[in-house]
């Protein structure tokens, strides 16, 4: 009534590229800050940002525009709050090791995996391989979307899955194996 | 456990493709013959198809909060600065009151516009929700009535408010009745059109002095519903329902006509 149309429509754009996807943000908020309550931080300041950006969103995927902000965030949040969270623990060849040797367990084991085993497993996922499982298995994103969110190659992006789901299994394995023995 | 086939990264990568969607349709051929055939791809695959499984029982989407809703949605929002890191909630109907009484006192356009509050400031998770309450009620109405001339006065008499009610049975929104629900702490007349098998919410939310603009209704869906919301006349309006679009449109434009 009373704003200029200009502000209306970008609070237009904002509820209807923005809005929608909440969920899918405060879910990588919440697996890269490490909990619930700073993702939400994260979350609302990456809707602030989305807001002031909101006429930079042209086609493509509003999801997709939306997680790469979060994320953004999220790295910003951590480098200011949580330096040890972003060591580089990423060595490449430490992880192909963890994944392709050593007994792997059996799919019927980690099939019976329950909440906790799976949470924790993630959440001690280093977080270059956290964000890519969290992208894929509870944002939904397409290999492309996740590369275009996380700026790395394609390639990439397909074996850090790889590896990232590797170590999953692993560790999973080894929970209800315990679980089993205790 | 005395698996020692290692798989080559290349396979494992593979393979994760195929499970994904991923792969072409000449290379997703060439991963199912040689899962007929290799055992250790086939353990593999066994236990990608497993993990699935577990994480489809141990990881969700977070459900996003009321009042997270309510700050993200105030963004943008009118007559308030969203401030980074606010855990208040995000629309103030005790300033908005303020405001309402400031205004009956002094009339003029400029103190009208200062304190206009619309309905986009309200969460329209709040608003969604008045129409799922509907859904949810043992009896979506509180006031059952067809007849417009029985439910206007029920809400002058129970609100002190009198919205419009507009009869719509021809254009095949039939008026089953009004309800009164809350949104923000406030109480607001919802009127309830049946349309075919489907409730049509139509919450008004007072804003006194508030004049027809005409402009456009503004679209959002949320939870599966979509949501129609525009400023009239003292009151904002949000028609909700679960109908395609252009049937709510529809909707929204005879609302609006009656309502000139």
């Amino acid at each position: 009534m009373t704003r200029q149309p200009a502000d209306n429509l970008n609070k237009q754009r904002f509820d209807e590229i923005v809005l929608p996807h909440l969920a899918d943000a405060l879910s990588l908020a919440r697996w890269l800050t490490g909990n619930a309550v700073d993702g939400e931080d994260v979350v609302q300041e990456a809707a602030i940002r989305a807001y002031t950006a909101i006429a930079t969103f042209r086609d493509g995927s509003a999801k997709a525009w939306l997680l790469t902000i979060v994320r953004n965030t999220a790295f910003s949040w951590l480098r200011k709050n949580r330096p040890k969270a972003l060591l580089v623990t990423d060595d490449a060849a430490i992880f192909e090791q963890a994944q392709y040797d050593g007994p792997s367990p059996e799919a019927a084991l980690i099939a019976k995996a329950d909440t906790r085993s799976v949470q924790d497993a993630i959440a001690a996922l280093p977080i270059a391989y956290r964000e890519i499982i969290v992208l894929r298995e509870i944002d939904e994103l397409s290999y492309r979307e996740i590369a275009d969110v996380t700026g790395l190659p394609l390639g990439t992006v397909m074996s850090r899955l790889s590896r990232a789901r590797g170590l999953l299994l692993e560790r999973l394995g080894g929970a209800v194996r315990k679980q089993g023995a205790a | 456990m005395a698996d020692t086939y290692i798989l080559a990264p290349e396979d494992a990568v593979l393979l994760n493709a195929y499970l994904d969607g991923e792969l072409d349709r000449a290379t997703r051929a060439q991963v199912e013959r040689r899962l007929g055939t290799d055992a250790g791809l086939c353990a593999e695959h066994e236990r990608l198809m497993a993990l699935r499984q577990a994480l489809a029982v141990g990881l969700h989407k977070e459900a996003v909060s009321d009042r997270l809703q309510t700050r993200i949605a105030a963004i943008g929002a009118p007559a308030r600065t969203a401030r980074p890191m606010d855990r208040e909630r995000g629309f103030n109907w005790r300033q908005m009151a303020a405001t309402v009484v400031l205004t009956a006192g002094l009339s003029s356009l400029l103190t009208w516009q200062l304190s206009a509050p619309d309905v986009s400031a309200i969460a329209p998770a709040a608003l969604v929700a008045v129409h799922q309450h509907a859904l949810l009620a043992a009896n979506p109405v509180d006031v059952q009535s067809t007849d417009r001339h029985v439910v206007k006065p029920w809400f002058d008499a129970h609100l002190a408010l009198s919205p419009p009610v507009v009869d719509l049975a021809a254009d095949g929104f039939v008026l089953l009745g009004g309800r009164i629900d809350g949104v923000g702490g406030r109480s607001v007349p919802v009127m309830i059109y049946r349309h075919r098998e489907h409730l049509v919410s139509l919450v008004a939310v007072p804003v006194p002095g508030a004049r027809d603009a005409g402009a456009a209704a503004i679209r959002m869906t949320r939870d599966g519903f979509t949501m129609l919301t525009w400023a009239a006349a003292d009151f904002d309006f949000a028609a909700v329902a679960d109908i395609p679009n252009a049937e709510l449109e529809f909707f929204v434009a005879k609302v609006r006509q009656f309502d000139k």
